[in-house]
């Protein structure tokens, strides 16, 4: 029996309220929150300080330059530099 | 450039070993397969700085092992581990276990059929190995290479103390430097080692994935008993090569190590006359610095792995759910662990220090510098341990069990606590305790976190090692890798009540 069987009498229910409705709706919002926090905020952030001029807004570290260009430049400076003889 | 040259002629010998052990176990009808599995996995469980321990005072001049027998290189004489070669070779033999599991996976679920077909012809093993069974594992053997190259790529604790003395810097092992070094772009050159690092292990682990879905497209039919080859009079020798490679990569750094610990200063013979227990009376009651990292260390991996078997369950509940919106949410979570379980020790603790460093918003209160943090690193850094089972344990629950509970009225909360969490709870255990033996003597993530007051036994032996306090390094490591054993055991045996695929070396 599917679950609408259960909500009936609770008025229309779209995919989207069936998620977060209920315990399992709140737990996974909870859940979500977490990972939000353990996961992406600090590898987000490890990406944001390597690609500008430090710990500073996305905006300010996404800036003109690009990408690839600006990771280049710094790991030969730190990488290439210091080992050479 | 020492990176990668480590982690690609590193992973080159992890390949031969690993594919060469479990060619042998998986295909032969060699005796106590199961036995050799689990010493073969337990270098593969200890951890890489402990490993460079043990083999440092294994073959150096002032080995107490070597000294006993009357074996030991002279007094002055380079250490032959403290090189290039040195590095490549311990990192070859730390990772030769994760290609062994992948190979020997593979090999349980090869398609028989060519094979009882060559057999039956009359090809010889040795043609049947070259002409059908490598051809097919060829996907495998490419992605356990990149298994074993990602490991070695983040690995701080062989690099450092091998490489460190003569000037052979990895990408870890700069990060490390570097935060010492202070200075006002620290926290930026970090971020763009680590980043980089992060950049090349999340490649080969999307390499390695795409080719073990190849692997799987190639199976036909249902899952068949591996082939038995037998050795005829060859079995005896080949069991003792096994036996060999036991002795040189586990038994000889390990007895190096309790040799080391025994004796009361490095570099004295252990015989008789000097064997001593003061060292493991310093570590166990008298040093403030060992016993609080043996109690931080208990607190902070035991809470993780509770708190991640946990978690845990509730993601493997939404991958496994009937609502393909909650089963997308769910998969996504899953697949951000496993990314990041592919990222280095070292990076994860880099994002940490960014995320952290400053008090928390609204609250105003600082992980930083305090033993939380390092415990939300080890959530991060190891919940795709535990959800590994946790999600094999899902596939093998009858959803229909939640259904009906659901129908006659049951509540998300009690559905869990009286169906889900019971079923699933040997593979959570199991998960939870795999943690901990990871978390327990790891140095990789608290290396860059640690703190006074805040020393874990990572930290520490690495300290001691670092600081020229051998022995008590040695005693540490050896305690350490008692408590590992104890507890791979105390898993095999929980594993007996979980189903296949729960505990990494019950294939």
């Amino acid at each position: 029996m599917r679950s609408g069987a259960v909500d009936s009498g609770q008025g229309p229910v779209t995919p989207m309220t069936r998620i977060f409705k209920g315990d399992e709706g709140l737990t996974l919002v909870v859940l979500s929150l977490l990972i939000f926090v353990l996961f992406i905020v600090p590898l987000s952030l490890l990406a944001v300080v390597a690609l500008g001029d430090g710990p500073g807004p996305i905006w300010e570290a996404l800036d003109s330059r690009s990408v690839p260009r600006a990771l280049w430049t710094r790991w030969k400076a730190l990488c290439f530099l210091p080992c050479s003889p | 450039m020492d990176s990668l040259e480590s982690a690609l002629l590193s992973s080159v010998l992890a390949l031969m070993l690993g594919t060469a052990t479990a060619l042998i176990i998986g295909l032969s009808d060699v005796r106590m397969k199961g036995a050799y599995t689990f010493l073969l996995l337990i270098p593969m469980m200890i951890p890489p700085h402990v490993t460079a321990i043990a083999w440092i005072q294994a073959l150096g001049p002032s080995s107490a092992l070597l000294q006993s027998i009357g074996l030991a290189p002279d007094v002055g004489s380079t250490h032959p581990l403290y090189s290039r070669e040195g590095i490549v070779l311990l990192l070859g033999i730390q990772h030769a276990p994760l290609v062994f599991l992948v190979v020997l996976a593979a090999l349980r679920s090869l398609p028989r059929e060519m094979s009882d077909a060559a057999l039956v012809s009359g090809a010889r093993p040795a043609r049947l190995l070259r002409t059908i069974i490598l051809p097919l594992l060829a996907p495998t053997l490419i992605a356990g290479y990149a298994l074993a190259f990602v490991s070695a790529l983040g690995n701080f604790g062989i690099p450092a103390l091998l490489g460190i003395p003569v000037r052979y810097t990895t990408l870890p092992v700069l990060i490390w430097q570097r935060l010492a070094s202070f200075g006002p772009s620290v926290l930026t050159d970090m971020a763009v080692i680590a980043s980089l690092v992060a950049v090349i292990a999340v490649f080969a682990v999307i390499v390695q994935l795409w080719l073990s879905s190849r692997r799987r497209n190639a199976l036909i039919g249902l899952p068949q008993p591996p082939l038995d080859i037998s050795l005829g009079r060859a079995r005896p020798w080949v069991e003792a090569g096994l036996m060999s490679i036991i002795l040189a990569t586990l038994v000889l750094p390990l007895s190096a190590l309790f040799a080391t610990a025994l004796v009361p200063t490095y570099g004295v013979p252990l015989t008789l006359e000097t064997a001593t227990f003061e060292n493991f009376a310093e570590i166990l009651f008298r040093q403030s610095v060992t016993l609080r990292a043996f109690w931080n260390s208990t607190l902070v991996a035991g809470g993780a792995a509770a708190i991640i078997a946990m978690l845990a369950i509730f993601v493997a509940r939404y991958a496994a759910a009937r609502n393909r919106h909650m089963r997308r949410i769910g998969g996504a979570m899953t697949a951000l662990a496993e990314m990041t379980y592919a990222i280095p020790g070292l990076v994860i603790s880099v994002a940490f220090i960014l995320a952290f460093i400053n008090p928390l918003p609204l609250l105003g209160i600082s992980v930083y510098n305090t033993l939380a943090i390092i415990f939300l690193a080890y959530l991060c850094a190891f919940f795709s341990i535990a959800l590994k089972p946790v999600n094999a344990a899902f596939l093998q629950l009858d959803p229909a069990l939640d259904e009906a509970a659901r129908v006659a009225g049951a509540k998300f909360f009690r559905r869990m606590m009286t169906i889900t969490v019971p079923l699933v709870a040997p593979a959570a255990a199991s998960g939870a305790i795999l943690v901990f033996l990871t978390a327990y003597n790891e140095v990789t993530v608290s290396a860059l976190l640690w703190s006074s007051g805040n020393e874990t036994i990572g930290t520490t032996i690495f300290n001691y090692e670092d600081g020229g306090y051998t022995t008590l390094a040695s005693a540490m490591a050896a305690v350490t890798v008692v408590a590992t054993v104890f507890l791979m055991a105390a898993l095999d045996r929980l594993s007996r009540h979980a189903p296949p695929g729960v505990v990494p070396w019950r294939i």
